[in-house]
């Protein structure tokens, strides 16, 4: 998924009517997650087990448009993590999908339906039952075509989902029934083995038809109308200001030991939240890079610092489609590429948010390559500079690097990088602050590179590879072959291992070969978190704070 | 008994009194009168050795400045003040001191253009519309009314936005010029056409106002009546007295326009980095305030200082501009 | 209006681009499409224009803002108020300040009182404000712990104080230092020297014959500060966290958010109008010389 904060996150794009995703990378073999390995290390100083009275936990929500209604918008999970739950949860750690809602699914591929068997203990905030009804009134509602959800390409693989929604077809025709209260029956358009990770996110959660219909699909998510069936329950929202959750006491599952959760909402809230957390006004705050270093000098903040990792690279994306751009020719990108020293980055500009990437695929993800690196410094960079008939920098026509101003330290990092390959390579390339409507043009218009990020939505390699250049997510236009035979048949290998090796050889290919797209650095996040916040993590898979089992200790 | 004259705005709307009444009063001519007072107003004379030394500073600074203002090595970044770099280092391992020039630059650059701009179109319509009066001037008097209740940031960044969706994102040529004019100045070009846009309309006002009141004196009648044509009328006998007002309208739109471009800059959308303007250094070490002060010092109090000078300045002109401020 | 209106949608529409694809997942075409239609971005031109107007002089119906699910009127009377509220302490700060320091320069000109003073109002004009109140929170909020660092609780609370003290700065200057020459010039005037000489006590004289005459050019300075302060400062807001509808000059631009884009820009018309209307109105009040012309 792409990077951009404050910008709230859309959904992915799955290329519909292209790809056969058959793989069954679903149950892969437990890999450690980087967050795992770093993830709960610096917490837990000499404070008492015990909880405290006032189990309040006060966070700093990360964008600044709240919008939680799951089918309309790209919504953020970690609010409808709180206030739902889906059928189905992958966990990032053990790389399974795990029951939730649904205690049990049946798949028949002969006639691609999947068949869900749900709890019955399930209940809204009004103490009706969530019935499997429930969900088939929210798949159809979310596939309208009046609601003109992007989401939809999640819930296109449900057969005749895309036809509903481009008009083609009646909701009646959507393959979505309710058997009964507590079964529930979906069919697919072509082969998703998949399907069930996919329940896991958050278009697929059951969303509240009595309130909706009631109200309207602009109002239902205000606190006094909605209703939700998870582990928090939505109690207050001042515009602009603040959102507060309470605990739900009647969930049907583990019950959370804090009481509430108050999320302060911010303009930027990757650099403003620091100032409330040293005024004691929050538990939890992002340390941006520049301040990292007075974090870090100081006795009492330093102490409070955790590192997370995200499965996220930042990388330059380049116009394979450009007939005159000189990126064209591929000893130009791997000099480039060996003429930018990361280490160097990270360290200085960073702050160490996060770790020089080399290969394409971060490490969390099965199938990941580091040998798809290509060696070498900065005289190998001359060298394959010259290659391309620029000796010494000489007769090169330049390019336009573009990037998007808000996005976090890419006025810094893309104005270090150019400023590394007029040293190393002696070529002066543009800066393109690029204009709102960046991504509409791209897809017509011809550009040179832009810096970009893109996370993953699901620890699978084919999130990497075949959503991105399949589905020319990046609008990259790269159209290479041999590299898409790869992934092609690398996506549809039936054995897990063969299957990682296959996609190893695609990434090796697209970044020692091609140089398809110039790595920079896998994503990293440093925080502060106050020592008596217990058990709060910060997910991998789009950033998340994850507080449902958090609990704060006595102080 | 006094002579008895109606209370003149304080904020420099006063018409000047006709030269020939000046000229009969003292000996010496209005320009040196007001010269005169000047000089002796010491602020004002520190502000305008300020100004100049910005100016002559700003203008220079290609050739003086010790460094590249986009160049840097990661690894000297935010150093200390030392004898390599006077002012230390940024972020990005730039000299700071470089970078301040260049900011100045720009920051005079785009103000004092503008206000050329505003002055050539602001003055021509107010003189026209103020003069032929009637529909013309109702027009003209409408079209002000509507844009001066535009938001001038909002408009700002509108048109900013607009331009930079023109452009091209290749490195092919596009809309004609414009394209490379903009990189040339390095994103300037967008933001000269903001500040003209929102700055004319005073002075436009102050012209019409002025040449309304002024355009029934005697002198013009008389010259009217002697048979002189409207071109040189307008010209010669009204655009003397326009010109004190509207000169210390522009001392005080430079401010303006520097804060302007600043906050513009600030926000991300002003000048095409690695361009500096004083508005994008405040932007970039505003985060790191309480790590690297000196970072944030040096953009903004250069800043303020030559905002305050051009407005010790402008208070000064105004000042000895004003005929009834005797001795 | 009209013309504000024309001119606002000209520049929305020149402006390539639509509001929803300003993500950075791009939406899949048939998405875009559906959107479209629903806002009807497809019909020509002239038909949205007129379509829209009509909308807005019949109903006051700005239609329905493209970010917040809800419709441009919901966000404006969400967040108006909010500015309105600490636009007007914020003036009412800055007018009384600005007033009291003009006065006492002008009385003390060209002492140490005067110079510092007027040091100080140019140090509030040319000090931008995102500057100053970075160092009001910093120093106020974070060192000093003496109000929180941001967040809105009505007018009756601490955290009315930093975006009121920032938001005043500028406007306090200003007034200061047209109230100090305005109140010069008056304390020059022919019927104070004959007030003094009445032997009528300098308190009296300042306060009944100079500085309610003085004010009047003050009056259209406060007008503007008023017409600014109200709707809101982005800088100010945005770093303060304060709902109000200030932040929305900005980002609705960045968002693309047309409809509350050209409400609020309607909006801010409106009330440089009103302000201007209220201001000539004064002077007639203030200034009898005014009400004889």
């Amino acid at each position: 998924m792409d990077s951009g904060s404050p910008r709230p996150k859309a959904p992915l794009d799955f290329a519909l009517n292209r790809r056969r995703f058959i793989g069954t990378g679903l149950k892969l073999a437990a890999v450690p997650t980087l967050a795992q390995a770093l993830g709960l290390g610096s917490i837990g100083r000499a404070f008492s087990q015990a909880p405290a009275n006032d189990q309040t936990l006060r966070l700093a929500f990360l964008n600044p448009t709240v919008a939680f209604d799951t089918g309309r918008e790209g919504g953020t999970p970690e609010l409808h993590l709180l206030m739902f739950d889906g059928l189905t949860f992958y966990n990032w750690d053990t790389h399974v999908t795990e029951p939730v809602i649904a205690t049990s699914w049946d798949y028949d591929p002969s006639t691609l339906t999947y068949v869900y068997h749900l709890r019955d203990d399930v209940k809204w905030t009004t103490g009706a039952p969530v019935t499997a009804a429930d969900f088939e009134w929210t798949w159809k509602r979310n596939l309208s075509p009046e609601l003109a959800s992007p989401n939809v390409s999640f819930l296109g693989y449900i057969k005749n989902g895309v036809a509903y929604n481009s008009g083609k077809a009646a909701a009646a025709d959507v393959a979505v029934t309710a058997l009964d209260d507590w079964t529930l029956q979906v069919t697919m358009e072509d082969p998703t083995p998949f399907f069930p990770m996919i329940t896991s996110l958050w278009p697929f959660f059951a969303l509240p038809r009595a309130v909706i219909e009631r109200v309207g699909d602009d109002k239902w998510m205000e606190p006094e109308n909605i209703q939700t069936a998870g582990p928090f329950i939505f109690e207050r929202w001042d515009h602009d200001q603040q959102m507060v959750f309470r605990r739900n006491d009647n969930y049907w599952g583990k019950r959370p030991t804090l009481e509430r959760i108050v999320y302060r909402l911010y303009e930027n809230a990757g650099k403003q939240s620091l100032a409330g957390y040293e005024a004691d006004e929050l538990d939890l705050a992002a340390v941006p890079p520049p301040e990292a270093d007075r974090v870090l000098a100081d006795a009492r903040l330093s102490a409070e610092v955790v590192h997370w990792a995200e499965s996220r690279n930042w990388q330059l994306r380049i116009d394979h489609r450009n007939p005159n751009t000189v990126l064209k020719n591929v000893n130009v990108r791997k000099a480039l590429y060996l003429a930018i020293d990361r280490d160097l980055i990270v360290r200085q500009l960073l702050k160490g948010q996060g770790v020089p990437s080399l290969n394409f695929v971060p490490p969390d993800i099965p199938g990941n390559n580091p040998g798809a690196a290509l060696p070498g410094g900065a005289t190998e960079a001359r060298a394959f500079l010259d290659a391309a008939g620029y000796p010494g920098g000489k007769g090169f026509p330049g390019f336009k690097l573009g990037f998007v101003p808000t996005q976090a330290e890419a006025i810094l990092v893309t104005q270090a990088i150019v400023n590394m390959w007029k040293d190393v390579l002696n070529i002066n390339v543009d800066l393109l602050p690029v204009p709102t409507d960046w991504r509409t043009r791209i897809r017509t218009e011809p550009y040179d590179m832009y810096y970009g990020g893109w996370g993953s939505d699901y620890l699978d390699p084919n999130d990497w590879h075949n959503v991105i250049f399949e589905g020319d997510y990046w609008q990259s236009h790269y159209s290479d072959p041999t590299y898409l035979d790869m992934i092609k048949k690398a996506n549809v290998e039936p054995d897990p291992a063969v299957r990682n090796q296959k996609f190893g050889a695609a990434e090796s290919y697209l970044i020692k070969d091609q140089m398809a797209t110039i790595p920079l650095f896998f994503g990293g996040t440093t925080w502060v978190q106050k020592p008596w916040v217990r058990n709060l993590r910060i997910a991998p898979l789009n950033t998340y704070v994850d507080s449902r089992d958090a609990w704060i200790g006595q102080h | 008994m006094a002579v008895s004259h109606s209370l003149p705005a304080p904020v420099g709307f006063a018409a000047p009194q006709a030269p020939s009444r000046a000229l009969a009063r003292s000996p010496r001519t209005y320009l040196g009168e007001v010269v005169s007072r000047l000089r002796r107003n010491r602020t004002a004379m520190v502000g305008i050795g300020f100004i100049t030394l910005l100016i002559v500073l700003a203008i220079a600074t290609p050739w003086i400045a010790p460094y590249d203002y986009g160049r840097g090595s990661l690894q000297d970044a935010n150093r200390l003040p030392s004898t390599a770099h006077w002012l230390g280092t940024d972020a990005l391992g730039r000299d700071e001191l470089t970078r301040l020039m260049w900011g100045a630059r720009v920051s005079l650059t785009v103000a004092i253009g503008a206000q050329i701009i505003v002055i050539l179109i602001g003055v021509t319509l107010g003189l026209v519309s103020g003069f032929f009066g009637g529909w013309l001037d109702y027009i003209v008097m409408r079209i002000v009314d509507a844009l001066y209740s535009l938001p001038s940031l909002l408009i700002a960044i509108l048109v900013m936005s607009f331009l930079r969706g023109v452009l091209s994102l290749s490195n092919e040529s596009s809309v004609a010029g414009i394209a490379s004019l903009n990189t040339a100045s390095g994103g300037l070009l967008g933001v000269f056409i903001v500040l003209f846009l929102t700055h004319w309309l005073t002075v436009c006002r102050l012209v019409r106002a002025q040449v309304m009141s002024v355009k029934e004196r005697e002198f013009v009648l008389a010259a009217r009546a002697v048979g002189a044509r409207r071109p040189r009328l307008m010209r010669i006998h009204l655009l003397p007295h326009v010109l004190a007002p509207v000169l210390v309208a522009i001392t005080f739109g430079i401010p303006g326009s520097i804060s302007l471009e600043a906050s513009l800059s600030f926000l991300g959308i002003g000048v095409t980095p690695p361009m500096p303007s004083w508005g994008t250094m405040i932007a970039e070490s505003l985060a790191a305030m309480r790590t690297y002060p000196l970072l944030l010092l040096c953009p903004g109090v250069a800043l303020s200082l030559t905002l305050l000078s051009f407005i010790y300045v402008g208070d000064a002109l105004r000042d000895a501009l004003d005929p009834l401020m005797k001795r | 209006m009209l013309v504000v209106y024309t001119l606002v949608f000209g520049m929305i529409h020149a402006t390539p681009g639509n509001p929803w694809d300003t993500g950075d997942k791009p939406f899949p075409p048939q998405v875009l499409q559906n959107l479209e239609a629903k806002y009807h971005a497809n019909d020509p031109l002239w038909k949205q224009y007129v379509d829209y107007l009509a909308g807005i002089v019949t109903r006051f119906d700005f239609g329905p803002s493209f970010k917040r699910g809800v419709s441009a009127n919901e966000v404006i009377a969400r967040f108006l108020p909010v500015s309105v509220q600490l636009g007007l302490l914020a003036f009412t700060l800055a007018f009384v300040a600005g007033v009291l320091l003009g006065s006492l320069s002008a009385v003390r000109h060209n002492t140490w009182v005067d110079r510092l003073a007027m040091f100080g109002a140019v140090f509030g004009i040319s000090t931008p404000s995102y500057v100053f109140i970075t160092v009001l929170i910093l120093v106020l909020a974070v060192q000093l712990h003496w109000v929180p660092t941001g967040g809105w609780s009505g007018l009756f609370d601490s955290k009315i104080i930093i975006p009121a003290i920032a938001l005043a700065l500028a406007p306090t200057a200003a007034i200061a230092r047209y109230t100090r020459s305005s109140v010069l010039e008056v304390l020059r005037m022919d019927y104070i020297r004959t007030a003094r000489a009445k032997g009528i006590r300098e308190w009296v004289v300042l306060n009944r014959h100079s500085l309610p005459n003085a004010l009047i050019p003050v009056v259209t300075v406060a007008g503007v500060a008023l017409a600014d302060l109200i709707t809101g400062s982005f800088f100010v807001e945005a770093i303060y966290q304060v709902p109000g509808i200030g932040r929305y000059f900005v980002t609705t631009v960045q968002d693309k958010d047309y409809p509350v884009l050209m409400a609020v820009t309607l909006l801010y018309a409106a009330i440089i109008w009103v302000t201007n209307f209220v201001v000539d109105v004064l002077y007639a009040v203030l200034d009898p010389r005014v009400r004889l012309t």
